[in-house]
Formats: structure tokens, sequence, C-alpha cells
């Protein structure tokens, strides 16, 4: 996966004509994370930091390290009440962001990752995929800026490689411009 | 370059939605709620108790669409009666329904599916929950429960006692909890 990961980032460097200048930047963000069509998990908190990598104008790679806390899952089976442990669950991947509009900016995004999940029984990885959208703005400080981003995160499901457990994520987060540099 | 914007995450959701359809699966809790109380008697006897996942509607409903066991757990109150020494107890299991009564017959020919849970000496209640009973399964027993979730819907769960009990022990309210990875 993170193999993957490294050869998706070398191929968009290698976009012809396009390259103008780089900007890493670093971001921390924190959300909720929403099971969908998971009896067995809950709504948790998500967090984690990302660092965006503009290579050529208006695209972005985004490696980034989550982690999931997922909400515990109440059930009665046969007259008694249980519960269930939400899935934990630590994220590595990266995500490509098309960026449209200035100012105000529009960056639907697709990504691959790694996912951890862990609670009591299971203990396991799975690839990840994601895809959302967000909405970037600049704050008014040199450098700084803020987003929110809804995305979809479909991980395949550790009980079969045909299914797959998704989370609805929603979160906001602020980055910071760290390094530019104009290529000539 | 507007038209790479569009067209990369497009063709990367294309790629998911053609991916074997994982995105449209789901995780469907169901119980087999088990005779009240499971008298578990004293060895070399055992209990058995068939199981017909048909009569589970929320199985029933997903039946064709079984993808693969995401979680499980045998659940209940262990009661060990006044005067019965300390003793644990082991679920085994045979695929469709069958009739064995020794727990030399069940060795010989069924699959160790949960357990060994222990408890005290009599009188004494032990209560398994959720997140303790998953930690608890056999692998190639869980195979077997996962082929007859697949196949007719039907397998034979023992319950026995290990060691030197003497005494029947009761699960009280027992059930079994299955989570169903299923095509939505």
């Amino acid at each position: 996966m993170k193999k993957q990961i490294l050869i998706g980032m070398l191929a968009l460097t290698l976009l012809p004509g396009v390259a103008r200048a780089i900007t890493i930047g670093g971001a921390v963000f924190g959300g909720t994370s929403i099971p969908a069509v998971q009896d067995d998990n809950n709504t948790g908190p998500m967090y984690g930091i990302r660092v965006p990598v503009n290579f050529v104008p208006l695209i972005a790679v985004e490696p980034y390290w989550a982690e999931t806390n997922g909400g515990n899952k109440d059930y009665t089976a046969a007259g008694i009440g249980y519960t269930r442990d939400g899935i934990d669950m630590s994220s590595f991947g990266a995500n490509v962001l098309f960026t449209f509009g200035t100012g105000v900016k529009l960056y639907p995004f697709v990504g691959l990752s790694s996912n951890h999940m862990t609670r009591s029984g299971l203990d396991q990885s799975e690839t990840g995929y994601d895809f959302g959208v967000g909405l970037g703005f600049n704050l008014p400080l040199a450098g700084l800026g803020a987003d929110i981003r809804a995305a979809a995160n479909v991980v395949t499901d550790p009980a079969s490689s045909d299914a797959s457990r998704k989370w609805a994520e929603i979160t906001v987060g602020v980055s910071y411009a760290l390094f530019h540099s104009v290529v000539p | 370059m507007k038209n790479l914007r569009w067209f990369l995450p497009t063709l990367a959701l294309a790629a998911l939605l053609g991916n074997g359809c994982i995105i449209t699966s789901g995780q469907v809790l169901a119980n087999f709620a088990l005779t009240d109380p499971v008298p578990i008697p004293p060895g070399p006897a055992v209990w058995p108790e068939v199981v017909d996942l048909n009569t589970i509607k929320d199985y029933a409903d997903n039946r064709d669409k079984i993808k693969g066991l995401s979680d499980i757990a045998v659940v209940g109150k262990f009661v060990n009666q006044a005067g019965g020494p300390a003793g644990s107890v082991e679920v085994w299991i045979t695929p469709g329904s069958t009739n064995l009564s020794t727990i030399a017959g069940v060795h010989a020919s069924a699959t160790l599916l949960w357990g060994p849970v222990s408890i005290g000496a009599g009188p004494s209640t032990k209560s398994i929950n959720w997140n303790d009973s998953a930690k608890l399964f056999n692998g190639p027993g869980k195979q077997i429960l996962i082929d007859a979730m697949k196949g007719a819907g039907v397998f034979t769960a023992y319950f026995i006692q290990t060691g030197s009990g003497t005494n029947t022990i009761n699960i009280q309210k027992g059930a079994i909890i299955l989570v169903i990875a299923a095509g939505l």
C-alpha cells in the first residue's frame, strides 16, 4: 500500500510541462466519523495530520495519518442488553486533491489508505478508498488556511474481500504552508 | 488541466464502483435465541442445540447476499448450581443437524467453535458479554459456521463441560449474535 501511494505521488511529479513550484504544508484536522450500514459500530471522533504537497498547479498530493475512535453499539439479545466496543482505526494514506477556484476553493479528492482496525476479537489491516469534497479558504495570516471536508472512507471488510465497511467523515482542518520553492 | 481535474476523480470513483461492488454491502445484526435455559450436563453427556438460521428474519432476508461473518458472540448468564465444582464450558459445531450424545463423540466428529469459558464453584453466575465472547472463537469452527451461513443455514452447536464437573451448568437467556457481511 505504501509503495502504491509513493508511486502515485511520483507519477504526479512527472506530468509534463506543468511544474511551476513546490509547496509543502502541514495541517491538523478533527471531526466525526459516521459508520454507514454498520449495525455493530457507531459514530465517534476522528483526528489526524495532513501534509499537503503541491507539485503542479491546482493539484495537490496529501499524505495523511488519521485516528478514529468508533462509538460503542448497544444491542439486546434474548432479553439482555449488551454493549459492543466500536471499531478503532488507525489510517495512513494519501489523497490527490483537484482544486477549483481562488479565494474560496473547492476541491474534490480521491485517495488510497491502509487502515488498521482494532477491537476485542479484531486486529487487522485492510485497504481503503477515500473520496470526497472540501472547501478551503485562506485565513488572515500569511500561509494559514482552513478547510471543511466531507468524505467517504470505504475499507475492505476483514470478513470478506467482497464486502466493505464504510464511514462518512466530516472534518475541519487548519493548515500552514511550511515551504515554498519556485522551480525555474 | 481543467478536464484532468474532473476526469481523474471520476475515473477513480468509477473504478471503485466497478470493483466487485464492494461499496454496496453492509454489516447486518442478527441473533439466535438459544433454548432457555441451556442445561449443560456433566460429562460424558452433552447438550446439542440445532440452530436453524432460517428462523431469523435478518438472516433469511439476506441469505442470498451473504459475503462473510464480520462478528460473532455467544452470550448469556452462565449459572453453576449450588454444590457444583468450578468448571468450564465449550461449544463445538457440526454442519447440518446432527445428534452426537457424548463428549468423546463430539471430540471425534465436531470442531471447537468457542471457549473455554470458566465458571466458579456453585452457586455462582458469570455473565458473558459481547466483547469477552468475541475473543473466544476458534478459526476452524468459525469457518464451519460461515459455510453453514452461506449454505443451508443449519448447524448443530454442542455445549459441553470440560473437567470433572458433576453438576448441570445452565445458560440463562443465551443467544448467538451474528454480524453478517451482506450485499445490499
